[in-house]
């Protein structure tokens, strides 16, 4: 990898010579579109975002909404219409529960300006059918090898659908530090090396591709049980000075087409951490939305988990 | 006896050589006077005589010409030659002019006729003079040379004047009484042969002309002469000034022609495709002018032995070598030096060109890292070799070469290794490693050829050709397993490999027909991304692993036929067709493509062109960015992803002031088919989804004029070229389903090249363009974009942009003026010329990209958010060059 970002070096080099410089030149005038946001999980309160878009010049990332309302249904049942406050990014609503297979509908809009509706469902949860871990040592890129937890979670994909997943590992410490109980979390970047990840055989590459962050699609497993396999550096079962207890908990996310799709072209228009994002010399990628007339994401996920204990 | 017929002989032709020739020259004119009668119909003799009146001339002829008493004329006047066609239409004749008297002498038979076959050579290098005009010019009967300098004419017997023809070059004359086939090699002399005269000589009759649209010759010494970046001469940079042909921004070595996109132009080196044309990123083409015999650049009426490719061709043949004498050029710039060598190895049967150049930056960062831990280089080279080898005066053989890299390479991560001699009695010792990483590309492109001479009308051309392009990383690591020291090594590289094996045959049937015809089987590898890994343990064996992605292994077919024939004085086709055919993995895809061209001669001067062409192409460039990089993949078609293909239609009108300097209108309307884009969602770095997932096929469409003012020869050289154009894309998934201006669409487009010379020891070059802004995307408003519950890091800064409009907006326009100076002098040993000139004169801030970006303002302290423009040379840059011929 590092060598492939010589040609990159070689390339800022000769920009290196170069200027930059102001210019105008006259932006067509796009109206504010509204802008909506929400994460549904079952069993979970709705949290919800509203603001506006704005001009690419603005230095704020979004514009507020004044004098707004939602309408909100599940399962085709109206939930009734509330107003939505102005002063918070994201507005808590305690109000609707949901549960895997709802639909959900949201039509949003400002007095005397835009209307946009979205409709999405949570899909059901895919269960987590076993896990088994084994210790491995694996060759790795820069020589040498490096021990891993060698992991196995087993599921069943559903047939007749496409079906959306990831798999999200989370790290948590607990102990007492100075009286007080201490808390550690982190997200656990594990080896991606199972096909399911790589459609195209291009793992362990030179030339690297993306971290799809554990995105996959049912694409080569469609209607079948599956045995995932992936490797968590051991590094992550190593206890800190003050933790006593770690607990590593494998999330199998099933997600829609549409959080799926987002989350995808995040990743895309960003590049590598951010590395060619707002460089104009790659095509730009248009991130995916769902609101109907406005712009951003409504979407369910589940998920189900199995875990790792290790006491000191 | 003998000796006093023989220098009888002499002086009688020595005579005739005088006193005909210039009689011959302007007895051209004589058969063009136009003469008119009051009635269309009345007897030969009559018409004769009206002829001898009015046009103050004499005829000769002989009792076996067929005259008639009523014969109907087509119209009341017209030029002598066009009365005299169709006076005697029923017993075709040679209409022979000398001085104030026209000779009329039938055809016997096709008995009658006999072949002149040859090839036409620049008389000091023998170099093979490709395109050169070969012509009777008083029956007007006349070809080309091909790409061997090779012609072969069929001429009636009896008296006949040849004139051979080449830009440059002064035109030779012939008297000959034709009696049986024969062989005349022409050996043309240069402009500097004799001594700096201004060469024009007369301009080849239009009827004699080719009939292609959309081509353009340059000769090579003006593409010497064109001022470029850092005085690397540059044949690319040099096409761009061309109409019709951009370049994908500035400083760059791409070419978008017509509206296509630079995997779209067929690169022909000595007839092998070359598939990577650029160093440097792209800011320096492959090719050493310095080994490069003739260039030839076709946008449109493709002639079916071309294909594969829908927008250009650019043929570029190399030196064969100086077959009498050893000669040499040798160069010193900023950037790169580079050597060129040729000569005879068995004289006048087998020669060689070999030619070198590579850059220094290496051996300047070199120096500046001396005693840093960690060090970077970068270098490029270009190696080309040809020989060639007279195998009989039917058969000759050519072996041409070309080796190119790029390698950006650094080392890093010192280490001390401890060594422990075997004996254990002395000391142990301390050795110094590093790791090693380098990312280059390479071509290698190698072709051997066979001419044979079949009979006299025949000529065929065997080609085993050899091209192989590589992207490749290499990384060489150290490290320590259980105590013991072991190396791991890992390349990855992609790339594209071709076997082929092709037959051209010309075949010259008579003066009115050109006959091409042949085949092509390549056998193609794709290489779309392979991991080769070894540790070695010391002491122990090296262990292999190869994994990444499989070969593609695809063959392909083509074959072709093509006339080039007169249908009459005034009218001559271009017919062939071209059909090609490639199996995927489950499929076989074909294309039987019709090509034709004509030109309709107004007068002598002014013509009409006109071409339709229809082309296929089974392989396209995956690309990483709007520039080229290295990574860009070549992939072929699969049983999803159609051939592209396109049509074009163009119409020109072409004037020729005199030899070398004409004006030509185009007008061409091309449609693209199944083109390819990245879709939206998508980009080159989703190695998670197979390439075919990421594309998306379309439609497009480009339409233009194009003007070129072009003056090949005399103190003032060069050409005004103006372009018009119109390129539009429209793909389902792509903006909306909305049509969008294509990437580098470009409304007007100006090139002005000039060469001027003021003396024999000083020229001047210059050139300015003006250029449209490209087409690029901007977004026009931003919205709020949350970090995502299942994110395991944030992905980027807390917005998205939307983008209303595909190439909705355009970068500010392009203009640059480029200025160089050659002083030359002759040494003792040959010539030596120092270049030194400006580029970007007076210092435009053209736009390389344009982007958005905070700011602070610094009169206000405010933060701000601005439309920034990046430009690569904002300034005047410098360039210095010596070259030494010897």
């Amino acid at each position: 990898m590092r060598a492939y970002f010589g040609i990159f070096v070689i390339f800022f080099l000769l920009l290196a010579s170069a200027c930059e410089k102001d210019i105008e030149i006259e932006l067509n005038s796009q109206e504010d579109q509204m802008v909506m946001y929400a994460f549904i999980y079952p069993d979970s309160a709705l949290n919800l975002h509203f603001s506006k878009s704005q001009s690419i010049l603005a230095l704020p990332d979004y514009k507020q909404i004044e004098n707004g309302r939602f309408r909100i249904s599940i399962n085709d049942n109206n939930q009734g219409t509330y107003i939505l406050p102005s002063d918070t990014v994201w507005s808590t609503w305690k109000e609707f529960i949901f549960k895997p297979g709802d639909k959900v509908r949201i039509e949003a809009y400002e007095r005397d300006g835009d209307t946009v509706k979205v409709e999405s469902f949570l899909p059901e949860i895919i269960d987590v059918e076993s896990m088994d871990t084994t210790r491995i040592n694996t060759p790795i890129d820069d020589g040498g090898s490096e021990a891993f937890l060698k992991t196995r979670l087993s599921f069943t994909d559903p047939a007749d659908e496409n079906n959306y997943y990831q798999l999200y590992v989370v790290r948590e410490g607990w102990g007492v530090k100075g009286g007080d109980l201490y808390y550690t979390y982190a997200v656990v970047e594990f080896m991606k090396d199972d096909p399911i990840f790589l459609q195209r055989d291009q793992g362990g590459s030179l030339l690297q591709g993306l971290d799809f962050q554990g995105l996959f699609t049912d694409q080569l497993i469609n209607g079948h049980s599956y045995e995932l396999t992936y490797n968590l550096p051991v590094d992550y079962m190593f206890f800190d000075y003050y933790e006593d207890k770690i607990k590593i908990t494998t999330y199998l996310y099933h997600h829609t087409n549409d959080y799926y799709s987002y989350f995808r072209t995040k990743i895309l228009s960003a590049g590598y951490e951010g590395f060619y994002e707002g460089l104009p010399i790659f095509d730009p990628v248009r991130v995916h939305n769902n609101v109907q007339g406005g712009l951003g994401l409504v979407s369910g996920l589940t998920f189900d988990s199995d875990s790792i204990v290790l006491h000191k | 006896m003998f000796r006093s017929s023989k220098t009888t002989f002499k002086n009688i032709f020595f005579l005739l050589l005088i006193f005909l020739i210039p009689s011959q020259i302007s007895g051209q004119s004589v058969l063009y006077k136009t003469v008119s009668f009051k009635q269309k119909t009345a007897s030969t003799a009559y018409f004769l005589s009206q002829i001898e009146k009015q046009g103050e001339v004499v005829f000769s002829y002989s009792n076996k010409l067929c005259f008639s008493e009523s014969i109907t004329l087509s119209k009341n006047s017209g030029s002598i030659r066009e009365i005299l066609n169709e006076l005697f239409i029923s017993c075709p004749s040679n209409f022979i002019v000398k001085g104030p008297k026209i000779i009329i002498e039938p055809y016997s038979a096709e008995a009658g006729k006999f072949i002149i076959r040859g090839f036409i050579r620049d008389s000091e290098s023998k170099e093979s003079l490709i395109q050169a005009n070969i012509y009777e010019p008083d029956q007007l009967l006349g070809t080309v040379s091909n790409n061997f300098g090779f012609y072969s004419l069929t001429l009636p017997a009896g008296l006949i004047r040849l004139q051979c023809s080449y830009v440059g070059f002064k035109d030779e004359h012939l008297l000959l009484n034709l009696r049986g086939d024969t062989t005349i090699n022409f050996y043309l002399k240069t402009e500097s042969e004799l001594g700096q005269i201004d060469v024009v000589g007369s301009r080849v009759p239009g009827r004699l002309q080719s009939t292609r649209t959309g081509t353009i010759d340059v000769p090579i010494e003006q593409i010497k002469n064109v001022p470029v970046f850092l005085g690397e001469v540059d044949i690319v940079k040099s096409i761009q000034l061309l109409p019709g042909i951009q370049s994908g921004g500035e400083g760059l070595s791409e070419m978008y022609v017509r509206g296509g996109g630079p995997d779209q132009n067929l690169v022909l080196m000595d007839d092998v495709p070359v598939y990577n044309v650029g160093h440097l990123l792209g800011f320096f083409s492959i090719f050493n002018a310095d080994a490069i015999n003739h260039v030839s650049v076709i946008k449109g009426g493709f002639p079916a032995r071309y294909g594969g490719r829908l927008s250009s061709v650019v043929d570029i043949r190399l030196n064969d070598g100086n077959m009498t004498e050893h000669k040499g050029v040798a160069s010193v710039g900023l950037l790169s030096s580079r050597l060129s060598v040729e000569g005879p190895l068995v004289k006048d049967k087998s020669s060689y060109s070999v030619s070198f150049r590579r850059t220094y930056f290496d051996l300047f960062t070199g120096l500046l890292q001396y005693s840093a831990v960690e060090k970077s280089r970068y270098y490029f080279y270009d190696f080309n070799a040809k020989f060639n080898y007279k195998l009989s005066k039917r058969d000759r053989l050519f072996f041409s070469a070309y080796a190119g890299k790029d390698q950006y390479g650094l080392q890093y991560n010192e280490q001390k290794v401890s060594v422990t001699p075997p004996d254990e009695s002395s000391e142990t010792q301390f050795v110094t490693t590093h790791d090693n990483s380098d990312v280059g590309w390479k071509n290698y492109v190698a072709s051997t050829r066979w001419n044979h001479i079949y009979g006299d009308r025949m000529f065929s051309n065997l080609t085993l050709t050899y091209s192989d392009y590589r992207f490749f990383i290499q990384q060489r690591l150290n490290y320590q397993t259980d105590g013991n020291w072991s190396i791991g090594t890992q390349n990855y590289y992609s790339g594209i490999r071709d076997f082929s094996v092709k037959a051209d045959f010309d075949y010259f049937p008579s003066p009115k027909h050109y006959l091409r015809f042949g085949a092509n089987l390549t056998m193609h590898t794709f290489y779309p991304g392979v991991d080769l890994l070894v540790q070695e343990i010391s002491g122990g064996t090296p262990i292999d692993t190869a994994f990444g992605g499989k070969d593609v292994f695809r063959p392909e077919l083509r074959t072709y036929i093509e006339d080039d024939f007169k249908l009459s004085d005034k009218l001559k086709l271009n017919i062939g067709a071209h059909f090609s055919l490639f199996r995927t993995e489950n499929q076989y895809y074909w294309s039987a493509e019709p090509r034709l061209s004509g030109l309709y001669l107004i007068n002598d001067n002014f013509s009409i062109k006109a071409a339709y062409s229809h082309m296929t192409q089974y392989m396209h460039l995956l690309r990483t960015a709007s520039v080229a990089m290295p990574t860009d993949l070549w992939l072929p078609v699969s049983d999803n992803i159609k051939p592209m293909r396109a049509s074009q239609g163009a119409l020109g009108l072409e004037y020729e002031f005199n030899r070398g300097f004409s004006l030509a209108i185009e007008g061409y309307y091309k449609r693209f088919h199944d083109i390819l884009a990245y879709k939206e969602a998508a980009g080159y770095f989703d190695f998670a989804s197979d390439w075919e997932d990421k594309l998306t096929s379309g439609e497009g469409l480009s339409r233009g004029v194009e003007i070129l003012l072009h003056k090949k020869t005399g103190k003032l050289s060069g050409w005004i070229g103006y372009t018009y154009s119109k390129t539009t894309n429209q793909f389902e998934g792509l903006n909306g389903g909305r049509e969008f201006a294509a990437d580098f669409d470009r409304t007007h487009d100006l090139s002005i090249f000039g060469n001027y010379k003021f003396s024999k020891k000083v020229d001047m070059g210059l050139t300015w363009t003006f250029g449209t802004g490209s087409p690029i995307t901007l977004p026009e408003t931003k919205y709020y974009a949350p970090d995502l519950p299942t994110g395991q890091a944030p992905v980027n800064s807390g917005f998205n942009q939307f983008i209303s409009e595909r190439n909705g907006y355009r970068m500010p326009n392009f203009h640059r003026l480029d200025v160089g100076f050659n002083f030359n002098k002759v040494k003792s040993y040959g010539s030596r010329t120092w270049s030194l000139g400006v580029m970007n004169l007076y210092g435009r801030q053209n736009p390389f990209f344009l982007y958005f970006a905070d700011s602070e303002n610094e009169q206000t302290g405010e933060l701000q958010r601005s439309l920034k423009q990046f430009s690569l040379f904002p300034f005047p840059i410098p360039y210095l060059r010596l070259t030494v011929r010897f």
